[in-house]
């Protein structure tokens, strides 16, 4: 599995344990706030691919494109 | 007293979890009547990462026993070992029913991805075509080895989850085999629980 699937398999991973499974005890606890925080870390994750793609791309420009 | 945690419920000839299972915050896994479960600090669970990933490893190794489990959803505890137990007697037909429903099998996952184009309706609906005809073609090809199937759309992603006999996964993979499109599995069936 390639490092750029990593997102679509962490987002897949989330959604499965929780929204699926079996419910036994009808108070199951997640509040929204929690959620939240689950979003959070995957915008972070995916931000985080996108500055390690742009800088790979400013890298690869001649130096008075980069204004040097 | 701790709370305790649920993971999964297993068959009643089921294997206990190996000795050095752990799960949420580093706790022993252990055996509660026919489900797997470790104490807690507190009875509200918050979703990180880590524990998701944590909750899933438990589950996942319940299947690697050989005998399939019913995963539980994240985040349900109970006051107590007792408390659990009677909630899962009170239950126990449902139960019983969704573990036959999966004995024997495991959860193999399709996933699409098909660009939805919003720059016209028209070029919308016929990359709403172009999905479902994606999703389309994934049954062709699976035709008979697949025993149940869930499908689940969302933006440019498309989920298929199967139940497959754990003996015909390799033939799932190789009718597959040349598509573009992500394969997961085998695992726990996340999204075959009991009958409704």
């Amino acid at each position: 599995m390639s490092d750029a699937d990593e997102p679509l398999i962490l987002s897949d991973l989330i959604s499965r344990v929780l929204d699926k499974g079996v419910v036994l005890s009808g108070d199951v606890v997640i509040s929204i706030a929690d959620i939240d925080l689950i979003k959070l870390e995957l915008r972070l994750l995916l931000s985080g691919i996108e500055t390690t793609k742009r800088e790979s791309d400013v890298s690869l420009l001649p130096d008075r494109a980069r204004g040097a | 007293m701790s709370p305790t945690y649920l993971y999964c419920l297993t068959a009643h000839a089921a294997p206990d979890p190996p000795p050095a299972t752990v799960g949420l915050d580093g706790a022993a896994v252990r055996r509660l009547g026919d489900a797997w479960v470790s104490d807690v600090d507190s009875p509200s669970v918050s979703a990180t990462v880590d524990r998701i990933r944590a909750h899933d490893h438990v589950v996942a190794t319940a299947l690697g026993t050989g005998s399939t489990p019913l995963p539980a959803r994240f985040g349900q505890t109970f006051a107590s070992d007792d408390e659990c137990v009677a909630v899962l007697s009170a239950k126990q037909a449902t139960m019983s029913a969704g573990l036959a429903r999966v004995a024997g099998m495991v959860e193999m996952t399709v996933i699409l991805r098909v660009e939805l184009d919003t720059s016209s309706g028209t070029a919308y609906l016929t990359s709403l075509a172009r999905r479902e005809h994606a999703a389309r073609d994934v049954k062709a090809r699976l035709g008979d080895c697949v025993r149940e199937s869930a499908e689940r759309a969302k933006d440019d992603v498309v989920t298929l989850s199967h139940l497959v006999d754990r003996g015909a996964v390799a033939i799932y993979r190789e009718r597959l085999e040349g598509l573009e499109a992500k394969v997961l599995g085998p695992r726990a069936p996340y999204s075959f629980g009991p009958p409704e």
